[in-house]
């Protein structure tokens, strides 16, 4: 019997080194290369983590959304379905963190406060408190496939509240600016080597999501059957029990 | 704290939460995956 000792293979080393690389492009252009906004001057750069970090909480939250609609419909019911979804909202928890985190200072520098109760900010930390509820409520004591049908329905149900945090700025009046790329007439407002710095930043925290979901995946995965090897031992010593009494 | 310092301070926080997520979850993955025999990894 072999045993490796990691999650990694050969593809997902060459994933982590582009990974690495495109993150340290970022740096570069983020911090030194892209010119400051007439309006914002320097505090512009702050949207080059911004920005990707509240694109990878939309799309996490999506991906728990689809394998939890998956896990649903009886014809595709499978708990990889379910990992999938718990992984991606763990990841879609801490990314939407980090966009409150950088939009308060971002919003410190522009507006003068870390904190206002504007509908974007205000739907988004909710957002936050709605997939950590999710993920809190995985944690009760229930069979797997309890679980996951509570899951499921907690996670589409958190999801709603994506549409309305990306809509909230056009719906409302609110502080925080309206969409600057994915505007509804579909012109970006944006100066060029501004456009692709802010492009090169979603590229890259797109693959780091793609590689830290592969690793994630693959633990729970390992962590499953560690659970169903210890279930099935306890019931083996339990059988046991039975048969000398 | 200027400008600047803010700046440095987001991109410490953005770049620092994320690799200490990976470092985590790459520890997590080795105590697991030495306790579980090759034939039930899959992407082996």
């Amino acid at each position: 019997m072999t045993i490796t000792t990691t999650t990694g293979t050969r593809a997902t080393r060459v994933l982590g080194v582009i990974t690495l690389v495109s993150l340290g492009l970022l740096l570069v252009c983020g911090l030194l290369l892209s010119p400051d906004d007439a309006v914002q001057k320097e505090t512009v750069r702050l949207m080059y983590v911004h920005v990707p970090s509240a694109w990878l909480a939309y799309l996490s939250f999506g991906v728990t959304a689809l394998g939890s609609v998956l896990y649903l419909i009886p014809r595709t019911r499978s708990l990889s379905w379910d990992r999938i979804a718990a992984c991606s909202a763990e990841l879609g928890v801490l990314f939407t963190g980090l966009a409150l985190i950088t939009g308060s200072i971002w919003g410190r520098l522009t507006w003068g406060v870390f904190w206002t109760w504007d509908a974007r900010l205000t739907s988004t930390a909710l957002l936050f408190l709605l997939f950590v509820g999710y993920l809190a409520l995985r944690r009760l004591d229930a069979t797997p496939e309890v679980r996951a049908k509570r899951a499921a329905i907690a996670g589409i149900i958190a999801f709603l509240d994506v549409p309305i945090v990306h809509m909230s700025v056009e719906w409302w009046r609110t502080l925080h600016q309206k969409p600057t790329v994915l505007r509804p007439d579909l012109d970006p407002q944006i100066d060029g080597p501004m456009l692709f710095t802010l492009f090169l930043g979603v590229v890259a925290f797109t693959l780091v999501y793609v590689w830290l979901m592969i690793h994630r995946n693959r633990v729970a995965m390992l962590e499953a059957t560690l659970d169903d090897g210890g279930l099935r031992a306890a019931i083996a010593e339990r059988q046991a029990e039975g048969a000398t009494s | 704290m200027s400008n600047w310092g803010w700046i440095t301070t987001c991109y410490l926080i953005v770049f620092g939460t994320i690799g200490a997520y990976a470092a985590r979850l790459m520890i997590r993955a080795r105590e697991v995956a030495k306790r579980v025999p090759d034939e039930d990894k899959p992407w082996l």
